[in-house]
């Protein structure tokens, strides 16, 4: 299955929210850049930025390759977004997720998330990528010296979506 | 009633396992647990890793978790534990 570049991103409700699923890399200037062109009333900007490192498990990692659902990875990442806008103060948020055939030290993912204040932002960059971990339809499959393997969801991310509803139910 | 052609979808592993990524299902409306009882009637070697417990449905790119009607058009796919970010 083909995975198509970066011409179709889901249609943002709200444009200040953007997300895009890609084979290619991205330029975190850029995009903070964009944020930040937003609004003046920003005063700052959070990014998480993932990386594909070279050991998992114990193992050797030589590669990484991602795939997704194209169309419906896209909407799930834009209703957590939508979730954060709601439940935080975020003017302008951004979320890039690579696809395809990575190595160590390949930049993965961006999620960045400009706000007033950097309570809030903070907050919501680290709710949208824990979701995005156990909500949105990507696969990882490592390459290894023992071969090829697909991973599983890690206890430890569901773990910390449960954690976030506990929070989120005590808090409404 | 028509018959009618589902559309399925396999990401993955399962698409490793079923060595397909789609496969088109000649079937009249049907319930979604009938539809998955046709695909390993056809495709025995298929059960163990289509009906594992952390496989998750989803029909129209929305995961359901109910019985619900498939009907001529649908796109239903299996959805192998999520692993981004």
């Amino acid at each position: 299955m083909n995975h198509p570049g970066t011409e179709d991103p889901s249609e943002p409700v709200n444009h200040h929210l953007a997300v895009r699923v890609q084979e290619s890399d991205f330029d975190v200037s850029d995009e903070l850049a964009a944020l930040r062109a937003l609004s003046p009333g920003i005063g700052g900007i959070v990014t998480f930025l993932g990386v594909v490192r070279d050991l998992n498990d114990d193992s050797d990692v030589s590669g990484l390759f991602l795939e997704h659902y194209p169309d419906m990875t896209e909407k799930q990442i834009m209703a957590i977004l939508q979730e954060a806008h709601q439940r935080w103060n975020v003017i302008g948020a951004t979320v890039i997720h690579r696809v395809g055939q990575l190595t160590p030290l390949d930049q993965i993912v961006l999620v960045a998330v400009a706000s007033e204040h950097r309570g809030d932002a903070f907050t919501a960059c680290e709710f949208v990528i824990d979701y995005l971990k156990t909500r949105a339809t990507f696969w990882k499959r490592e390459t290894t010296p023992e071969g090829e393997r697909w991973l599983v969801t890690r206890d430890t991310d569901v773990a910390v979506v449960n954690a976030w509803q506990k929070k989120l139910s005590k808090d409404t | 009633m028509d018959t009618a052609m589902i559309n399925v979808l396999f990401f993955a592993s399962l698409k490793e396992t079923t060595g397909q990524d789609s496969l088109s299902v000649m079937l009249s409306d049907v319930k979604l647990s009938k539809l998955i009882e046709k695909i390993i009637s056809d495709h025995p070697t298929w059960s163990e890793a289509l009906t594992a417990p952390n496989i998750v449905v989803s029909v129209n790119k929305e995961i359901v978790l109910d019985d619900i009607l498939i009907s001529q058009g649908d796109e239903v796919a299996f959805l192998p534990p999520v692993t981004g970010g």
